[in-house]
């Protein structure tokens, strides 16, 4: 190239650089070889060498100069490059054959070939590098030999009509060009009117303008200016060539010896590649390519490019993407991605060049099929044909000096004229051992009659037809160039003949199409690369995203993850899990994961792998798994099943916590809920119970499957339901309630009284209470209470003696003061009446107020001052006609005397005072009148008693009760009523020390006093005196005082007692009998227990209870609902005084009669029990 | 003639109980306590001490007892308006220690007479035995 430039330099006229757009185009084409390289690689070597080939060193002779003259256009001969310098094929002959001859040449471009002839006649110029050989010229100039030929036609524009073919140029305008032979030519044609222009360039606008009808000049320069000026498509050579003229360098014609060095070396040159190169590249290729070319390397390359730096730019904008750019680093992923990326592209456009190349192979192949098939028919017709002249000759010119076959020859000859197509017609013959070759059509080659050696590898299709072979072939020619060939024996004459194509002329145009559809197709794949880039890019970018996400998660969790087959082989472990069991991660794939765990565990987790099902794909299960050191821990698994179509499970992800440390804390908890000593208790905000711990069933006798789901409030006690809700309105709050109690139903009936602790989880609607059973607690504190209130109660009496002692002492004092000075004053009045009665009357209220004193003293006296071994019965029976005396008569007096009754050690007249002030008590509770019952009995207190009745002592007693079926009191007048000086009676009716008297006299007898009262009902005093010592006894009670001697039973009772210490002692002595027992503390309970439970043999019942049902009602019902159910009543009163109150209840009396008094003991409550189960059912 | 020593811190007591014993013919003297008490009936000897038992500085009981000790024929009639109390029966008590007689107030002259006259014909008898 550097060499062919300067070259070119020091052959300028003009004498300007022109390498710039040839360096430029360089540029360009390397540009694209970068990057479509391995598409364009072929293509460029192969202009590489063509190139290489064109720049050879020549070696030549002396340097010489000459001018060459020429017209400035006339392509493909003479045109100039873009830089103004001249070009085209005859200066590149012109130079490479002056080259070889040493010779250095001057150009000068002349305006027309008119102008170059004048030149050169003038001796201005030595020679014309091309032209035309005619006639008229060789008297002026000589030719050398012709280098190739070219045809004269006539043109019309497309549009032009009337003109199909030469002979139809008459009646118009032609035009032509001046000193071309196409002037001579028309001149011959009749009607033509001829426009002669002076240059080519007139002519061809004239023509293009329309302002001739037709345009006859060498077709070779027409269509070259049309094609570079995009007329190729307007224009048409009509019909043959007009003419056909061989072309050569003239030579001035007084210049012999310059145009032999000429002659030899262009004819050495023209056997050259080089310049069948030249020769090609300014006549040979086909328009189209050469115009479609540099356009489509532009547009392939420029949009190639393009699309590369945007695709680039907005890369490196993107920093999300920036990874992606292959010489960033980038993690491995993306790596990944880029280069499967890069692998779909490349595949991609491999299959699109693998189909574009399929194509056109097909093409090509068929193509050479239909040409093979066209040469020899060609080739047939023509030997045919010169067979026939032969025969003519043989007939008629056999007397041609040559012979016949020359005079054939000759006359062929002409019909085989040079010419420059693809088709090449050879006709040769054989002679000794050589190829003669006779004809060759190639104009460039007429002159050279080469010869083959027969035996050479070269011109094979002519060896087959010399050796009569009809055909075709694909093999080397006589060039060495590969070409399509049809060969046919001409048997007249001994000759042969081939029509041939150069295989690389047939492959041209599908190069080019394989070219262009290779090009197309990567930027269709690049552009549609970069557009799904564009779209599929964040998709990417978001899987990679949530990949490295994955990854992270699962590598870099604490928790162990796995993936496993059904039957526990491991597919893939995270690092952790493969730290927890000390092994390596990728030794563990394949592993069964049983291995890690437990023998023992082997079966329930195998179980829970099979039990998963498509509509339950996820599951928990906690075992141990065995750690690196041997350890075993508790993990929790959670277990998530794949399925294949049929439903059966490929593989788990299962992914595993150690919880080892909240199972020994969930013990702890579990161990603390179930503890058995307290309740625990987690229920809804709706009441309903959770769960609840053992603590349950030791405390209440109920277990958890009975509370479950049940409503909490179905076992409170009826009057603790509205602070158990006003409680649980609280914690629905979140306030926690840190205290409350309420009384819980145990399952035998009773009650147990709970205090509780409670907090609640607003947001799960729980609530977790702690309960205890102070049931105990209470009892134990209010037996404290008790004995607190006798002990303040006798301490209060001790005082109160201690006060009134005190004052009697001062007012006895007074009082004696008083009586002694009114006797003396009696002596001193004398015998004044009036005076006397004054004191009298003084006399007899200081006697009164002695008596006063005397009552005080009385209760305060803590001795009795006369004891006596009493039989009470005499004593009462000899005061009931006192008693009644001192009664109304509305109220009627009942004694009831018990039999045998034991002896006492009191004083007899304070017992007198006692109960004559309990009568008179009773009498004014009676106002409209009642009854008035006195009962003695024999009475043995236990301990049960005295626990409850502190002030009383465990022993024999006899019991005198006064009864009446007054006004009764409450129990805060109970209280009070022994204190001195305590009335409810009106002022002035009672001195409120009559009780007081018979407390003092209970206390000095060693004995114990007991009211008992309803309000409304009446009231029952019982005065415990204690038996004397060595008195005589007989009584079964007595006998029976031995626990083992007790009448016995294994029968149900229930017990109902609204006292819940009363109903506890009952209890307690009836099991302690052998009874079974069930407890109420009301009659509405006790009829649902009833109705709950109906194996009760007995209803053991208090009667005065609260609610409107009492033991009467309730024995009624009873009776009514369950007949076979016996009924013993209890009562604080008395049962004479019950049956006095009820004798006019035939029922109601006959249960009077068999209750059972208050207090009773265990022997008492054994006979009763023993007695009424006994008892006919006639009540 | 007989002569009486009313042992009684109250005043009025003494009073009462000198005018009614003078009325009917008696000489009486008087202490308001029983140290006085004691000191007076050695220096001048009565017939008969009438003595209360509640007294400050030394009660009866404690009269009667040194009384007693001094002069086993002595008459002595206790009087009390206390009576049986919770602490006991203090008159019950003064007859234990050596009184002859008690009485409780609140007495009349009549009452009063008749212990008086009672125990000192008691006390003739006594001294007989």
């Amino acid at each position: 190239m550097q060499r062919h430039k300067a070259n070119r330099r020091s052959l300028s006229v003009v004498g300007e650089p022109g390498s710039a757009v040839s360096t430029g185009q360089g540029v360009l084409r390397f540009l694209l070889f970068v990057l479509f390289a391995f598409a364009l690689v072929p293509v460029q070597i192969a202009h590489a060498e063509t190139a290489t080939s064109v720049e050879a060193p020549q070696e030549g002779p002396e340097t010489k100069r000459i001018t060459a003259v020429f017209p400035k256009l006339f392509p493909p001969y003479y045109l100039s490059d873009k830089d103004g310098q001249p070009a085209g094929f005859a200066i590149e002959v012109l130079d490479a054959v002056a080259a070889r001859a040493g010779l250095e040449v001057t150009y000068v471009a002349m305006e027309s070939w008119e102008e170059a002839i004048l030149a050169l006649r003038s001796k201005e110029g030595h020679v014309i590098p091309n032209m035309g050989i005619t006639d008229d010229r060789k008297p002026y100039m000589s030719f050398t030999t012709p280098m190739d030929t070219f045809a004269i036609s006539a043109f019309i524009l497309k549009d032009t009509s009337g003109i199909k073919t030469t002979d139809d140029l008459s009646g118009h305008v032609v035009g032509v060009v001046k000193t071309n032979i196409a002037a001579n030519i028309l001149n011959k044609h009749e009607g033509v009117t001829l426009k002669v222009f002076n240059a080519f360039s007139e002519g061809y606008l004239a023509f293009i303008r329309g302002e001739v009808d037709a345009f006859v000049y060498p077709e070779r320069v027409v269509w070259k200016t049309a094609a570079e000026g995009g007329f190729q498509d307007r224009i048409l050579a009509i019909g043959p060539p007009l003419h056909k003229v061989d072309r050569a360098i003239a030579v001035r014609k007084d210049l012999p010896e310059l145009r032999h060095v000429l002659d030899r070396e262009l004819i050495a040159f023209v056997a050259t590649d080089a310049f069948e190169a030249i020769y090609r590249k300014w006549h040979d290729a086909p328009a189209e390519p050469h115009l479609l070319d540099p356009i489509f390397w532009w547009i392939a390359g420029g949009g190639g490019v393009l699309l590369a730096a945007v695709g680039y730019v907005y890369l490196r904008r993107n920093k999300k993407y920036a990874s992606l750019i292959p010489w960033r680093e980038g993690i491995d992923i993306q790596h990944g991605i880029r280069k499967r990326f890069a692998w779909l592209l490349s595949l991609m456009a491999m299959s699109v060049a693998v189909v574009a190349g399929t194509a056109v192979w097909t093409l090509y192949m068929t193509a050479i099929d239909q040409e093979r098939g066209r040469l020899l028919e060609m080739a047939q017709s023509q030997a045919r044909l010169i067979e026939s002249i032969a025969r003519f000759n043989q007939d008629y010119s056999s007397n041609y000096p040559g012979g016949i076959t020359e005079a054939t020859l000759l006359q062929i000859r002409e019909g085989f004229s040079p010419y420059s197509g693809r088709i090449e017609v050879t006709v040769a013959r054989q002679s000794d051992d050589q190829i003669e070759f006779i004809i060759r059509q190639k104009a460039s080659r007429s002159y050279e009659l080469a010869q083959i050696p027969i035996d050479s590898p070269l011109a094979e299709p002519m060896r087959r037809a010399l050796s009569g072979v009809s055909g075709t072939v694909i093999g080397l020619d006589y060039r060495n160039e590969m070409v399509l060939a049809a060969h046919e024996p001409i048997s007249v004459l001994d000759l042969g003949i081939v029509v041939k194509v150069d295989l690389a002329e047939i492959r041209l145009p599908y190069i080019h199409a394989a070219m262009i559809a290779v090009i197309v197709a990567l930027f269709v794949v690049s552009l549609g690369a970069f557009v799904f880039f564009r779209i599929s890019d964040p998709i990417l970018i978001n899987i990679m995203e949530q990949e490295r996400h994955y990854r992270i998660l699962v590598e870099r969790q604490d928790d162990l993850i796995c993936r496993n087959l059904p039957d526990t082989t491991l597919l893939m472990v995270n690092d952790a899990y493969a730290n927890f069991v000390g092994r390596g991660k990728n030794g563990l794939r394949g592993v069964k994961f049983l291995e890690f765990i437990p023998e023992n565990e082997h079966q329930r987790v195998t179980e829970h792998l099979a039990s998963f099902t498509p509509e339950q794909p996820t599951a928990r299960q906690e075992h141990h798994v065995i750690q690196r050191d041997g350890e075993e821990r508790w993990m929790q698994w959670t277990n998530t099943a794949t399925f294949d179509d049929d439903g059966k499970v490929t593989e788990f992800v299962a992914v595993g916590r150690d919880i080892t440390e909240q199972k020994k804390n969930e013990d702890i908890i579990i161990s603390f809920f179930e503890q058995p000593l307290n309740l625990h208790l987690i229920t809804g905000f709706d009441g309903i119970i959770h769960r609840v711990n053992e603590g349950w069933s030791t405390v209440l006798g109920r277990r958890s499957a009975e509370l479950v789901g049940r409503q909490y409030f179905d076992f409170i006690h009826p009057d603790d339901i509205e602070i158990s809700a006003a409680e649980m309105a609280k914690l629905q709050q979140g306030i926690t309630s840190f205290y409350f109690e309420n009384r819980y139903r145990h399952q035998d009936g009773t009650y147990r009284l709970i205090a509780w602790s409670a907090v609640a989880s607003v947001e799960n609607k729980l609530v977790y209470a702690t309960g205890i059973d102070i049931t105990e607690n209470r009892k134990a504190e209010e037996d404290r209470k008790n004995l607190e209130n006798s002990l303040r109660q006798s301490q209060k009496m001790e005082a109160v003696g201690q006060l009134t002692g005190g004052i009697a002492h001062d007012y006895n004092n007074m009082l004696g003061v008083i009586m002694g000075n009114l006797d003396l004053l009696r002596h001193r009045i004398g015998d004044d009446e009036k005076a006397n009665k004054y004191l009298n009357m003084a006399y007899e209220g200081t006697k009164r107020g002695a008596q006063v004193t005397r009552k005080l003293l009385n209760f305060s006296r803590s001795e009795p001052s006369d004891l006596q071994s009493t039989n009470v019965n005499e004593f009462v029976l000899g005061m009931k006609e006192l008693i009644a005396k001192s009664l109304t008569p509305k109220i009627a007096v009942e004694t009831h005397l018990a039999e045998d009754i034991w002896s006492v050690m009191i004083d007899p007249g304070d017992f007198e005072d006692a109960l004559l002030n309990l009568a008179l008590n009773a009498r004014d509770a009676m106002p409209d009148g009642g009854s008035l019952v006195i009962e003695t009995a024999n009475k043995t207190l236990d301990e049960h008693y005295v626990r409850l009745n502190p002030s009383a002592s465990v022993g024999d007693h006899v019991a005198v009760a006064v009864s009446d079926t007054g006004i009764g009191m409450t129990q805060e007048v109970v209280d009070r009523v022994f204190q001195p000086f305590f009335t409810t009676k009106e002022v002035g009716k009672g001195t409120g020390l009559g009780l007081s008297m018979v407390y003092g006299f209970v206390q000095r007898s060693g004995g114990h006093v007991k009211v008992y009262s309803e309000p409304g009902k009446g009231t029952t005093v019982r005065i415990y005196l204690p038996r004397a010592v060595g008195g005589a006894t007989g009584s079964e009670q007595n006998n029976a005082s031995l626990e083992s001697d007790l009448p016995r039973g294994d029968e149900t009772i229930l017990v109902v007692d609204d006292e819940e210490d009363l109903l506890e002692i009952a209890v307690l002595l009836l099991e302690s009998l052998g009874y079974k027992t069930l407890r109420a503390t009301d009659a509405m309970q006790a009829l649902e227990v009833l109705h709950e439970n109906k194996q009760v043999d007995l209803v053991f019942s208090d009667v005065v209870m609260p609610g409107d049902m009492g033991g009467y009602k309730l024995a009624i019902e009873i009776l009514k609902h369950h007949p076979g159910i016996k009924v013993l009543l209890t009562s604080g009163f008395t049962a004479m005084r019950e049956v006095a109150v009820n004798g006019d209840k035939q029922l109601y009396e006959a249960l009077s009669k068999t209750l059972l008094d208050k207090p009773y003991n265990q022997s008492e409550l054994a006979f009763a029990i023993r007695r009424a189960l006994e008892r006919e059912v006639s009540t | 003639m007989t002569r009486i020593l009313i042992i009684d811190d109250e005043e009025s007591n003494r009073f009462t109980l000198r005018e009614i014993l003078e009325f009917v013919g008696h000489s009486v003297a008087e202490a308001p306590n029983g140290n006085e008490g004691l000191a007076l009936q050695k220096s001048t000897p009565c017939d008969l001490i009438i003595t209360d038992i509640i007294m400050p500085e030394k009660g009866g009981i404690e009269t009667i007892r040194e009384l007693r000790r001094n002069d086993p024929n002595l008459k002595i009639i206790a009087i009390s308006g206390s009576g049986p109390t919770r602490e006991g029966d203090i008159l019950k008590r003064a007859k234990q220690v050596g009184a002859d007689m008690v009485l409780s107030k609140p007495f009349g002259e009549a009452e009063l007479l008749e212990v008086v006259n009672a125990c000192l014909g008691t006390g003739k008898s006594r001294r007989k035995l």
